[in-house]
């Protein structure tokens, strides 16, 4: 598969996601799948409750979104750029911007550290919890 | 520390031109994790680390290797997420598992 076919797949796929969560809320419809995981353990991931906040965030509410999860909203700045930067790569033949941030070794355990955190504490009893859980 | 130093130093006194960074990974790792599958992310951002680390280094060779390695883990976590979907889908298309769907919506 080349790189361009990959691109334009990728993009056709975001459009086509983004659509579908704008037009149908998950936490409404009931014809969104539940997580697996929390379907059979009861625990929540660093992944729960990203489809209602993609819904949220596609209308423009983030607050609600970052109350679903809240390093989707965190991270939500560095993915943009990170695909803008490799859709213009792939179109233009350079770079658009050097996010060193992506390649800074403190950062990157900063961010496993963060997730594994945020893992822990949504599934607590603690206020924080409460405020974390989706 | 000081093998680093030398390392650098004797590039230095060459004129190696040292390779840019190969892919780490990192923001598909985090994708992963958030939208699909906890460790095969979690062991993605790992892996960024490494790729990162061992570059930092000067171990190029290394750092590819573990590029490649973060690339295979990030691909195997979003494969197993689409099957994860198109399980689903056949599932309710098939069964009518409707109640496992409408059972929670997390």
């Amino acid at each position: 598969m080349s790189a361009g076919f990959r691109v334009i797949i990728t993009t056709a796929l975001l459009f086509g996601v983004a659509l579908l969560y704008w037009w149908y809320d998950p936490a409404a419809s009931g014809r969104f799948p539940s997580c697996p995981f929390h379907h059979f353990t009861g625990l929540f991931c660093p992944g729960c409750g990203s489809q209602r906040a993609l819904h949220s965030l596609l209308h423009g509410h983030i607050l609600k979104a970052a109350d679903y999860n809240l390093v989707l909203v965190l991270y939500l700045p560095l993915i943009l750029i990170y695909y803008a930067d490799q859709l213009f790569r792939f179109l233009m033949h350079r770079k658009l911007v050097n996010i060193g941030l992506v390649n800074n070794v403190a950062f990157i355990y900063l961010t496993l550290f963060l997730f594994i955190i945020f893992a822990v504490v949504r599934n607590t009893d603690s206020a924080a919890g409460i405020f974390l859980a989706p | 520390m000081i093998a680093i130093y030398f390392k650098k130093n004797f590039m230095d006194s060459q004129n190696l031109i040292p390779p840019s960074q190969p892919k780490n990974w990192l923001v598909e790792s985090i994708l992963v994790t958030i939208l699909c599958c906890l460790p095969f992310g979690i062991v993605g951002i790992i892996n960024a680390a490494q790729v990162s680390t061992k570059y930092a280094s000067g171990d190029y060779a290394g750092a590819e290797r573990a590029s490649q390695e973060a690339g295979k883990w990030t691909k195997i976590g979003f494969w197993i997420g689409i099957a994860v979907v198109v399980l689903y889908v056949l599932a309710v298309f098939f069964f009518g598992a409707t109640a496992f769907w409408m059972s929670s919506r997390y």
